[in-house]
């Protein structure tokens, strides 16, 4: 998999995992904790979608990268072989014929899904993207022909209560069926060109300049930027409307929080007046409606039932408020190594004399990339140590006069070495010897891109040589070291 | 009004037009004088979208020694009712999650408004 999907991957679904949970939190903190609070608390789940920061040690880095704890991996199962982390080129295996078993062609659609799923992640972006920005570009566009400033009376109001904090400006459109504040660098309050009273418009300026003091307009825009990237996940849509509902009891609490009751109810009375202008003759789009008025009603109690908390509750609220962003941090996202890693990695192949090209592919996934490499009759399964032998002893054995020959250390463009446990099928043990070919730790030390002489078949100590024509081909030569005794166990080469 | 006009089809508003411009009755042989220039309807299609107009209430006819056809809402009408209609759209299409609005997009029966202000009294009491 391509590692900027499994970043989106891992941002997605450590966010869904936080925002399940506090789906599942929601009936018990509901009425308890501040709306604030819960506001913050979908803004951490919206942070936690679009910020691909993360520490190495995070979950989501372990789920996605977790390298570190030994898999098992035979070379026989195509399963496992097709799902290494790396991407396959599909056009390669073509040539190389390692489609050639795949009979229902699923390992062909499968590889060549992992290779354009990346286009089809950012079509999805565009397409989301392009349909958010034109509908509201049309939706401004069309407004603006209609605004009309607000009478003066209208205007003081509004200095009264920003109080020369904010410049804003407070238009009428006959258009707009609620009032709202539109725009991010230069934010004006739209209100439908009706008759307000004083009460009412000083309401709804509370309301919008709430909004505005808050930054929920940025808000917004960032839910709607998080969901074009996370278009895949259906969990999105629940999450953004969360957000937005949050963001109006939020909203309506601060302003309400130093009302008297008789200002509250003057509020509530505020909101379903404007609702009722708003209402369509009866009968028409009756079941949409329902939703919409559990939202309103909810609000209404809300603001109705707004206390004080306590500072038990308070307290409570902020250590939440805490374990939800640890949370956010301890999920994580999948960055894969860090450049720190990368370099240590690089370091430690320069150390081999004979390496002159670094690969960052993990060497065991390279070697069972190789198509001629599976149909050797034994099978690997990678492993860490400890063994007596370590990979630089192994592969200076290898790569010695003695064993490999003297074309090597010349010729050789990289070397790897893999430490896997080694059990072979055909033989049970070495002939002449009493080593046991079964899960026995050993070291496969690879030798790329070298000219070898075809001997027709593997090398094996002892085994008749056939008469096959030897020619020169450019292959690789894998020699086999045991890795507790450092002893040298069999030579095979295959052809590119 | 509204419900009407949200029938007008592009055809039919092509015949509201030439109403619109003449700005008095018209029989229907002025009428595809008119619609000859820009469009090749017979009659008999002009005629039904006439039919269709007056079934829909928009536009009145008259019989005097033929039928004389009279728009019944006017351009102003009909071109606030489609920007109206647009903006909606475009609301609650993707512009409502991208402004900061004191009510959601959809709008409320009057039973609706009842239902809450009766809740909203009930609650005053409890309080």
């Amino acid at each position: 998999m391509n590692e900027a999907i499994k970043l989106i991957l891992s941002l997605s679904l450590s966010a869904s995992i936080l925002a399940v949970l506090l789906f599942a939190i929601k009936p018990l903190i509901r009425n308890k904790i501040s709306k604030s609070i819960q506001y913050y608390i979908w803004i951490v789940v919206l942070i936690r979608l679009v910020l691909p920061f993360s520490f190495e040690a995070s979950i989501m880095n372990n789920v996605f990268y977790g390298d570190q704890t030994p898999v098992a991996i035979s070379i026989q199962s195509e399963e496992n072989a097709s799902n290494s982390s790396i991407l396959p080129n599909v056009q390669e295996n073509v040539t190389n014929g390692v489609y050639n078993g795949d009979v229902d062609h699923s390992r062909y659609f499968r590889d060549l899904f992992n290779q354009y799923v990346i286009y089809l992640w950012l079509l999805g972006i565009i397409i989301a993207l392009t349909a958010n920005l034109t509908g509201y570009a049309r939706f401004s566009k069309h407004l603006k022909q209609a605004n009309k400033p607000a009478t003066d009376e209208e205007n003081r109001i509004l200095e009264a209560l920003l109080n020369g904090r904010n410049d804003i400006r407070l238009v009428r459109n006959r258009f707009v069926t609620t009032p709202m504040l539109i725009g991010i660098l230069k934010p004006y309050i739209i209100i439908p060109d009706i008759n307000f009273d004083g009460e009412q418009l000083k309401n709804i300026l509370l309301h919008e300049i709430s909004h505005l003091r808050r930054f929920d307009v940025a808000v917004k825009w960032l839910t709607m930027i998080a969901a074009s990237i996370h278009w895949f996940n259906p969990l999105m849509y629940f999450i953004k409307k969360e957000i937005n509902h949050a963001c109006e009891l939020a909203c309506d609490e601060a302003v309400i929080k130093d009302l008297n009751l008789t200002e509250k109810q003057a509020y509530c009375d505020t909101l379903i007046s404007i609702a009722s202008e708003n209402k369509y003759p009866i009968g028409v789009l009756q079941a949409t409606m329902s939703e919409e008025k559990e939202t309103l009603k909810e609000r209404l109690v809300a603001i109705m039932q707004h206390n004080k908390k306590s500072k038990i509750i308070i307290l409570m609220s902020l250590v939440l408020l805490i374990a939800v962003i640890s949370g956010a941090v301890v999920l994580g996202a999948s960055i894969g190594k860090t450049n720190a890693d990368i370099t240590t990695d690089v370091q430690e192949q320069a150390v081999l004399s004979t390496t002159k090209s670094v690969s960052l592919k993990s060497d065991f996934d390279s070697l069972m990339q190789n198509p001629n490499f599976q149909k050797q009759d034994f099978e690997i399964i990678e492993m860490k140590g400890p063994v007596k032998v370590d990979k630089e002893a192994a592969i200076k054995t290898a790569t010695a006069k003695e064993t490999i020959g003297t074309y090597v250390s010349e010729q050789a463009k990289n070397i790897t070495a893999v430490l896997v446990k080694y059990t072979n099928k055909i033989y049970s043990r070495l002939p002449g010897s009493d080593v046991v070919l079964q899960d026995l730790p050993v070291w496969i030390v690879t030798i790329h891109d070298v000219n070898i002489l075809t001997s027709g078949g593997p090398k094996i100590p002892n085994a008749q040589t056939n008469n096959t024509p030897r020619v020169t081909v450019l292959g690789d030569v894998n020699v086999i070291i045991d890795a507790n005794t450092g002893k040298w166990i069999e030579t095979f080469s295959y052809s590119k | 009004m509204s419900t009407l006009v949200s029938k007008i089809t592009d055809s039919e508003v092509k015949v509201m037009r030439v109403l619109w411009e003449a700005d008095c009755e018209l029989p229907i042989a002025d009428i595809r004088k008119t619609l000859e220039q820009t469009s090749k309807w017979e009659t008999s299609t002009i005629k039904t979208l006439l039919r269709r107009l007056c079934e829909k209430g928009v536009v009145l006819a008259t019989k005097k020694e033929v039928f004389y056809y009279m728009p019944l809402v006017s351009e102003a009408e009909y071109n606030e009712y489609t920007t109206q209609s647009l903006i909606d759209r475009l609301y609650s299409g993707s512009a409502k999650d991208l402004v900061a609005s004191l009510l959601g997009s959809k709008k409320f029966d009057a039973s609706d408004i009842e239902e809450l202000r009766t809740m909203f009294k009930v609650g005053d009491s409890d309080e």
